[in-house]
């Protein structure tokens, strides 16, 4: 039995399939991509496992457990986490306090205070400590960036859904960010990461998934992908097939 | 720190008004009081929560019936307030629960059809509201004009600290954190953990509770309720203007925005009686234009700084 299983999962708005019959599993401690070009459905993939929007058909079970008609607050307690592809900090909270309500509400055991005091070295770790106690509205989007994975590192996930974190960054926090999420992988939580930069997902991803028009097109080693044919031409493109065989 | 000294000023301040003796300005610090109560309750789902309701009135001629009508089945004074609170509590988390999948004005649309709904539910109940021919609630004793007043303000009174207590401990509480995470961000909240049906169900219950039982004591002061009074639309816009004179989220702001807006409204119906509402929709305008932060921040406001929630 895998951590997570996905069995024909799909989602249409519309008449427009968003998710098509999608079927897979996720094993702990790995880090998966999860790729496909602009409107391929990988936000609805993850907003459909993490009860967000309901399934027009198919399952989801986590550890066995079936998640069909879960909430996304279920979906947390269960140990799934999710950073948003367009970041939603709490804006009149500090950083503590955004950290501090993801672990209180996230696990029993807190009461407000302790949970604030157990949000700090949890800040440290993605290097958020000098903005501590700025207001999430005064950070920069990288900074937000952050936030989100402090967020979604505070709920103590078995699993973490990263919803292109790096967009917007620079290379020198881009290689933060990779070193940070290789570590969370070697504590042993799966790490499914939707990333359009190509050059992470080959260096950091053990096994890349492809959705393309909301179907799985590909399921492979990040060298299998990159040289799969269908793959190459629904999402590098040609320029990318070009620049491989020019090096 | 200073909301605390705050409250207890304003709390201490109503308390002295039975001892100038005058039934009339304790009439008004009786009404201050129930309109602080219905202010700083609004607060919780309309500014802590970030839902604007608009069902203050449905809550307020709900709990005026309830006790109104036990008190003329012969129930105590105490207990037919608790029980107005009760069904209340009961009757907000069912419709909190329906509409609070609702957002923005949807929501405050929804809220205000609840209070037509339940006046026309009291309309046409005759057999037990007494329909639109009102209702007569008896005294419980003749106790003289000066005792009754002062046993209706310190119920009101008590009432409104309870009230203030509930609200500052819910505000510090887990509860309190939660709801303003909903505020800011629902989506978000849900992704950390927090049941936001749940708590935004419990703050709307609340809600309804203080606002109820004010309308208890208010059947019992007055004597004689009928729907078109205590479902009266203005008692559901008054705590929110109200709650913006306070400064939206503070449940003290809120407190003291009643007392300003019942000294404000007492003034200006004395001198300008044809014109009275208007000044309040201009009051109204005003404040969201100018200070939408409320009094507490005018100070900020006057040396020209940023104004940061
Ligand atoms: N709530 C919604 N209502 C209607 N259509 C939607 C909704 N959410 C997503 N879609 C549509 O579903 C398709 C998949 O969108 P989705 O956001 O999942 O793509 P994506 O792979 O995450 O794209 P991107 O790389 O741009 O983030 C798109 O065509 C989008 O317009
Ligand atoms: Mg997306």
């Amino acid at each position: 039995m895998s951590m997570l299983e996905l069995h024909g999962v799909s989602r249409s708005f519309g008449g427009l399939a968003a998710v098509d019959n999608v079927t897979t599993t996720f094993e702990p401690g790995r880090i998966v991509g999860l790729i496909g070009p602009n409107g391929a459905g990988k936000t609805t993939l993850v907003n459909l496992i993490t009860g967000v929007i309901p399934l027009s058909s198919g399952k989801v079970s986590f550890n066995g457990q079936s998640l069909n008609r879960i909430k996304p607050y279920h979906a947390a307690h269960l140990g799934m986490a999710r950073t948003f592809q367009i970041v939603q900090p709490f804006n009149q909270m500090d950083v503590v306090d955004n950290v501090a309500a993801a672990l209180l509400f996230s696990q029993g055991g807190h009461s407000p205070a302790s949970a604030r005091a157990a949000a700090l070295p949890i800040i440290e770790r993605v290097g958020l400590t000098p903005s501590a106690h700025k207001s999430a509205a005064a950070l920069t989007l990288a900074m937000r960036k952050r936030l989100e994975l402090a967020k979604a590192i505070a709920i103590r996930p078995k699993i973490v859904f990263l919803d292109e974190v790096n967009a917007g960054l620079n290379s020198a926090e881009i290689d933060q960010a990779s070193r940070l999420i290789r570590e969370l992988a070697d504590e042993g939580i799966t790490i499914v990461l939707i990333e359009h930069l190509m050059k992470v997902v080959m260096s950091i991803c053990s096994r890349v998934i492809v959705l393309q028009q909301g179907r799985l097109i590909a399921d492979g080693s990040p060298q299998d992908i990159a040289r799969d044919p269908a793959v190459i031409e629904a999402y590098l493109g040609k320029k990318y097939l070009d620049k491989r065989h020019g090096q | 720190m200073s909301k605390y000294i705050i409250l207890g000023v304003v709390l201490v301040g109503l308390a002295a008004a039975p001892l100038t003796g005058d039934t009339y300005l304790m009439r008004m610090a009786t009404l201050a009081c129930m309109y602080a109560v219905m202010a700083a309750s609004w607060n919780l789902i309309g500014g802590l929560t970030g839902y604007p309701s608009f069902g203050t009135a449905a809550f307020f001629g709900l709990g005026a019936y309830t006790s109104g009508i036990l008190a003329t089945l012969g129930v105590a004074l105490p207990v037919s307030i608790a029980a107005a609170g009760v069904v209340a509590f009961v009757v907000a988390a069912i419709i909190g629960f329906i509409l609070l999948r609702l957002k923005g004005h949807y929501f405050a649309i929804a809220t205000l059809a609840c209070v037509e709904l339940l006046r026309e539910i009291a309309n046409s109940a005759t057999d037990l509201t007494g329909g639109g021919m009102g209702l007569n609630i008896p005294r419980n004793a003749d106790l003289g004009i000066f005792a009754e007043a002062s046993l209706f303000f310190f119920a009101m009174w008590g009432l409104l600290a309870l009230t203030a207590v509930v609200c500052l401990v819910v505000e510090r509480s887990k509860i309190g954190f939660a709801l303003s995470c909903i505020r800011q961000a629902e989506g978000a909240a849900e992704m950390i953990g927090i049941n936001s049906t749940l708590y935004k169900t419990l703050a709307f219950a609340l809600s309804g509770v203080f606002v109820a039982m004010a309308g208890g004591v208010y059947a019992s002061w007055v004597h004689y309720i009928e729907p078109g009074d205590v479902f009266d639309i203005l008692l559901t816009i008054k705590p929110v203007v109200m709650a913006l004179i306070g400064g939206v989220g503070s449940s003290v702001g809120a407190i003291v925005g009643a007392i300003v807006y019942i000294a404000a409204e007492e003034v200006i119906w004395r001198n300008y009686l044809d014109f009275s509402s208007g000044i309040i929709g201009l009051t109204v305008v005003g404040l969201v234009l100018f200070l939408p932060h409320g009094l507490g921040s005018l100070h900020l406001r006057l040396r020209g700084k940023a104004v940061t929630p």
